[in-house]
């Protein structure tokens, strides 16, 4: 079928850089970036028994949600299409320390690497907001006691672009590490830990604890 | 297994594959074993149709208003409002496959289902299907469209050098009739 039709001149010139996991194309997701509609980060981790290995942050577990129902765990399981609704507080233990909540679905899959011992391909797919709309994310921190919301600021990624949602992240836990009363919970007393953005490289001594502890 | 709600996984998807509406997402998996048919990609510019190379993994994003079509799964050219992201990757009963569509944008008001004349590419038949009809009116509106176009030769025949469109197939293998089932098959 079609092979009449087919093109005569080589594929990448119509198809361009057409495969976001190939060798050089990977490196450029190792972070997030858009992709058209969507953004996408693509990491190569070791995974095992749904604990991914990070070389910098070492064993991240599970990825935990709030729900109507209180904390659930959302393990990341090879080939399973995972999905974190629009609008639930989520986080991972030890590689973010504040709730992200995305107006936007987040979808993350993790394909297997080429041999056992070779890292796995772990993405996250989320559709860019669209800009005429007002669709955002916001930060927020909850008491990890009685789950009281304790912080929240929201970023408008539809109108300011996703490229500046790093800086207010790093922004937010600033200004939430640096008050005190911020941390303790208004409902039941307790003092918690500082909150920490994804990146190492910029955790004071208190933030470095806190991603120890929580 | 904690996949799109009451569980989707790649691997398990089987060889009839399963469409989904996960929030603000159309996803469709499917896992063909070991010996079963290469799900070629196929995408349609205006200098021709392109088959997309086949890797053994790859994560591709075919672009919104760019045509595509896959062998075997759609009889028919597609064309979305909004980009589709296109998976493939080896998984222990053989190759699993994904294409997820995010539905959240403006763009996105329809989907565009038609068919060209393989051997000279001109356009033959097609039909819009309006977004607001969800993932259940896409699939009963291309069903109803591909037999359509099945039951009318003069439709499928090319007005421009006369060449008989084989026949087409929708979106649900299960649902094929045996004209459909034998498209589905051929290409």
């Amino acid at each position: 079928m079609f092979t009449d039709v087919y093109v005569d001149q080589s594929v990448e010139k119509l198809l361009g850089d057409w495969d976001l996991i190939d060798d050089v194309m990977v490196k450029k997701f190792s972070r997030f970036k858009r992709a058209g509609h969507n953004i996408v980060g693509i990491r190569r981790r070791m995974c095992e028994g749904g604990v991914v290995l990070d070389p910098v942050k070492g064993e991240l577990p599970a990825a935990i949600e709030l729900g109507p129902n209180g904390l659930v765990t959302m393990e990341n399981t090879v080939l399973s299409l995972r999905m974190t609704c629009g609008g639930t507080p989520h986080r991972v233990p030890h590689n973010f320390g504040f709730w992200h909540i995305n107006d936007m679905d987040e979808l993350y899959l993790t394909l297997p690497g080429p041999t056992a011992e070779t890292p796995a391909y772990c993405l996250i797919f989320m559709q860019h907001p669209d800009p005429t709309g007002r669709a955002g994310e916001s930060v927020a921190e909850y008491c990890e006691q009685c789950l009281t919301i304790l912080y929240e600021r929201h970023y408008r990624t539809a109108e300011l672009g996703f490229e500046g949602v790093f800086k207010f992240f790093d922004d937010a836990m600033r200004d939430y590490n640096n008050e005190p009363r911020n941390r303790v919970c208004p409902e039941c007393g307790h003092v918690n830990p500082f909150g920490y953005t994804w990146n190492p490289d910029r955790d004071t001594p208190e933030m470095a604890a806190a991603r120890q502890q929580w | 297994m904690p996949v799109l709600d009451d569980g989707a996984p790649m691997a398990e998807a089987g060889p009839n594959g399963q469409w989904k509406k996960a929030g603000e997402n159309y996803v469709w998996s499917r896992c063909v074993p070991p010996g079963g048919p290469e799900l070629d990609l196929f995408e349609r510019f205006d200098e021709g149709v392109v088959r997309v190379p086949v890797v053994e993994r790859a994560v591709h994003v075919i672009p919104t208003g760019r045509p595509y079509r896959l062998a075997h799964v759609y009889g028919f050219w597609r064309m979305t409002g909004a980009d589709t992201m296109y998976v493939r990757s080896p998984a222990p009963g053989g190759a699993a496959y994904m294409l997820l569509t995010g539905t959240s944008y403006d763009t996105y008001t329809e989907d565009r289902v038609f068919w060209a004349c393989p051997k000279c590419g001109r356009e033959l038949s097609g039909v819009a299907i309006p977004k607001r009809m969800g993932l259940g009116g896409l699939l009963a509106q291309t069903a109803k469209a591909v037999r359509v176009f099945n039951a009318d030769a003069a439709a499928r025949t090319c007005p421009g050098c006369g060449t008989l469109h084989p026949p087409a197939y929708a979106m649900e293998p299960e649902a094929d009739d045996e004209i459909e089932a034998a498209g589905r098959l051929a290409w």
